[in-house]
């Protein structure tokens, strides 16, 4: 379909997914190892990327890519992000490295569009240069079979992407450049996430695998805490405002913690669910909540399940934050 | 065994016996998983694989299975229970077709109903019993050439329309079977459609019934004049376009599109106009000369859909791991063939006398109530509680129905 073609070594760095890319990595550098071996300052490089790629993947996104560090690395990102085995970061991931090659292709000759999607993507791209439907509709229409076409367009939500808004003759979909190199670069994302993930990771990046598990460990948990002070709201307003604070990450006295922890436990909660509400605190450690909460719960030690104070210690203590809800509560656990 | 049971046992044997060749489908068999039935023995018999077509036929000669199924899916292993140690592969899409999905009038179809509380029975649909008045009521669906008619028609133009042309599938990526009873099967069988998931599935499906369709999508506005779809585009637009312009050839049917009388009135004076506007390109849907707002336009657009859009059953369709009639094999309610035909013989095609077996023997029966049918072009009944000498797949075409008994017992 498309000529052969003299592709230059410019162009490879830019689209280091390419098959041909991928021969002169194999070529020239052999394994990841040697890789990492001959350019040891990559691991700062693959480290640097991926965290981009988790906060938002901005950066990732910006960042021009000439230089062969860049391309070398490409595989090593790749890697690691299989080994950390997170649908989120993956997702991520794809969807930043498809927005970049969307902008990418747009401003690309038109024999790579061509050549890249049926090669890389298998996504065989028929041309038509003439423009018989009038000057304002379309100058240049590309055409897909239909079967990839749905495969890549699934997941697109606007009415424009269904069969019944485009032209379909004889199993071909017709695009314009834009829905093409569109579809392309979800064809991209969803090779990613498809993607073979059973990669060796050398053995120098096995601690960034395990820091990013860790840290993406401790992100899900930190969102869980939030999702869940949300749902109650049958809380006293001195419970509440404790919350509140502990949800801010504010360093709350012992006596406080006691207070809530007790308080939720008699109303409920679960051990796992009480010990995430501590989770933003600064000096949190899960292990020691957890212990102390399972205490307090009588799962340890006395045996004996805690109450909360009454109200009248709590004003004792100035936790108390007394408002017409509490009318006749003389204890927080009959506030309703 | 009574004398009943003997008799289509043996139909089925004789059939399945005689006619080895005819099962060819489905290929890939290893990856396929099957399911039967029997003669009145409840329930389906399934998650069975076989190695090679002669195991299938050798099964079917010696199990006489009354309904037998294949998957639509092609599996790693098709005999495992679970769906997960299944492991899917991919699989054809199949298009039902049925009249009783079809939007045609009562009258073309046969029923007989009978009560389920006091075994009164009698022609037509009824939901409460006139005897006791209980609704708890059965239906029996009889075989009607009309509606098997209107099956056909639709059928065709699943193919013919969409598959063949906006698909540009061609004969040997379609295979076309009489379902045995009220309709057809459309196998598409095109390698690179077999993976497609359920979603994919969907919005081919949503393509066939028109479903989704936006107006700025396809209506321009350029100062006074509003292009939209032309006779000659592609696809859906295609359709439409044509669909209006043949509307304007017969004047007498505009009615069917939903706008004012006073607006069809003005269609009717304008209809070579707007027939040449729509010919333009890109073509004209309103200006000056004869106007329309985008209400009627939206209007129009929807009665052409509604008129051109094809009827097929979802969950057919939908179903990655369905079980369909393996093609040339027997239906069970009727004894009918499950019959493949070629593309190009559905014109002349007519079920009621191609898929019904050819018998030299005849059988005396004691009937039920029978409405009147037309098979292999004589008709047959009415019958209301009667002692008569059918030929034999006649007989076993009653009995399947549950509305006839042998006479004498036979050996
Ligand atoms: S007054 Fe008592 S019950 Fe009301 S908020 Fe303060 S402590 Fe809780
Ligand atoms: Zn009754």
């Amino acid at each position: 379909m498309t000529s052969k073609l003299e592709v230059t070594s410019e162009l490879l760095l830019k689209y280091p997914f390419t098959k041909e890319a991928k021969a002169i990595l194999r070529n020239e550098n052999k394994t990841l190892k040697e890789v990492l071996l001959n350019y040891p300052e990559i691991i700062g490089k693959v480290r640097e990327k991926i965290f981009s790629v988790l906060h938002g993947g901005r950066a990732y996104f910006r960042e021009e890519e000439k230089n062969y560090l860049d391309f070398l690395s490409y595989p090593l990102v790749l890697a690691v992000i299989y080994k950390v085995n997170d649908e989120n970061l993956l997702l991520k991931f794809a969807v930043a490295e498809s927005k970049r090659l969307f902008l990418k292709l747009m401003n690309e000759r038109e024999e790579i569009v061509l050549k890249m999607a049926n090669e890389t993507f298998n996504l065989p791209v028929l041309r038509d240069q003439e423009t018989n439907w009038g000057e304002k509709f379309i100058a240049k229409k590309y055409y897909v079979p239909m079967e990839k076409y749905l495969a890549y367009s699934k997941k697109f939500r606007d009415t424009s992407w269904k069969l019944i808004n485009r032209n379909l003759m004889k199993g071909f979909v017709e695009l314009n450049k834009r829905e093409l190199i569109r579809l392309i670069s979800e064809a991209y994302k969803v090779k990613i996430i498809e993607g073979e993930r059973n990669v060796e990771v050398p053995k120098e990046l096995e601690t960034l695998v395990s820091e990013l598990k860790e840290k993406i460990a401790r992100e899900k948990f930190l969102k869980g805490a939030k999702h869940f002070i949300k749902r109650d709201k049958s809380l006293p307003p001195c419970i509440q405002e404790l919350l509140e604070k502990a949800k801010k990450g504010f360093d709350l006295s012992h006596v406080e913690r006691l207070v809530i922890a007790t308080f939720l436990l008699n109303r409920g909660y679960d051990i796992e669910e009480t010990v995430k509400v501590f989770s933003e605190l600064p000096d949190f450690s899960e292990e020691k909540t957890r212990y102390q909460v399972e205490h307090l719960s009588g799962l340890k030690g006395s045996k004996t399940k805690y109450s909360p104070p009454s109200c009248e210690t709590l004003k004792a203590y100035g936790i108390c934050r007394k408002d017409e809800s509490c009318k006749n509560v003389k204890h927080p656990l009959q506030y309703k | 065994m009574n004398g009943e049971k003997k008799l289509i046992k043996k139909f089925f044997h004789e059939y399945f016996k005689k006619n080895k060749k005819l099962i060819k489908y489905p290929d890939e068999i290893e990856r396929r998983e099957f399911g039967f039935t029997f003669y009145q023995k409840p329930g389906m018999y399934r998650h069975i694989s076989f190695n090679s077509l002669k195991e299938l036929t050798e099964f079917l000669e010696w199990n006489t299975p009354i309904n037998s199924h294949y998957s639509s899916a092609f599996f790693k292993n098709p005999a495992e229970r679970e769906m997960e140690k299944k492991g899917w592969i991919g699989a054809e899409i199949v298009f039902d077709i049925d009249a009783d999905h079809l939007s045609i009038p009562k009258d073309a179809f046969s029923f007989t109903w009978k009560c389920n509380k006091c075994g009164e029975s009698g022609f037509g649909r009824k939901e409460k019993c006139s005897s006791c008045g209980s609704y708890s009521t059965s239906l029996v669906f009889w075989p009607n050439t009309k509606n098997l008619r209107e099956a056909k028609k639709e059928a065709e133009k699943v193919l013919f329309n969409f598959l063949m042309e906006d698909f540009g599938l061609n004969e040997k990526d379609l295979l076309v079977n009489f379902s045995g009873q009220r309709g057809y099967h459309i196998h598409l069988k095109k390698k690179s459609f077999y993976k497609l998931k359920q979603k994919e599935r969907r919005e081919i499906l949503d393509y066939l019934k028109g479903v989704g369709w936006k107006y700025d999508l396809w209506f321009r506005k350029r100062g006074e004049v509003v292009y939209g779809p032309g006779v000659f585009d592609p696809g859906w637009k295609g359709i439409i376009a044509r669909s209006y312009s043949e509307l304007l050839s017969r004047k007498e049917k505009l009615t069917e599109l939903e706008i004012s009388k006073r607006k069809i009135e003005e269609m009717r004076e304008k209809s070579s106009l707007i027939k040449n506007n729509l010919q333009e390109k890109p073509a004209i849907w309103s200006n000056e000369s004869f106007k329309l707002t985008k209400k009627e336009i939206g209007k129009i657009v929807e009665s052409l859909l509604r008129k051109n859009r094809c009827s097929i059953d979802e969950t057919v369709a939908l179903d990655l791991k369905k079980l369909i009639r393996i093609p040339n094999t027997l239906h069970g309610k009727t004894g009918f063939q499950v019959k493949t035909v070629q593309i190009e013989d559905l014109d002349m095609f007519n079920p009621l006398k191609e898929a019904v077996l050819e018998t030299d023997e005849s059988v005396k029966i004691k009937t039920g109530i029978i409405p009147e049918i037309d098979l292999k072009g004589e008709k047959i009944g009415p019958y209301k509680f009667e002692e008569v000498e059918v030929p034999l797949s006649t007989a076993v075409l009653f009995i399947l129905k549950g509305e006839a008994k042998l006479s004498e017992p036979r050996n």
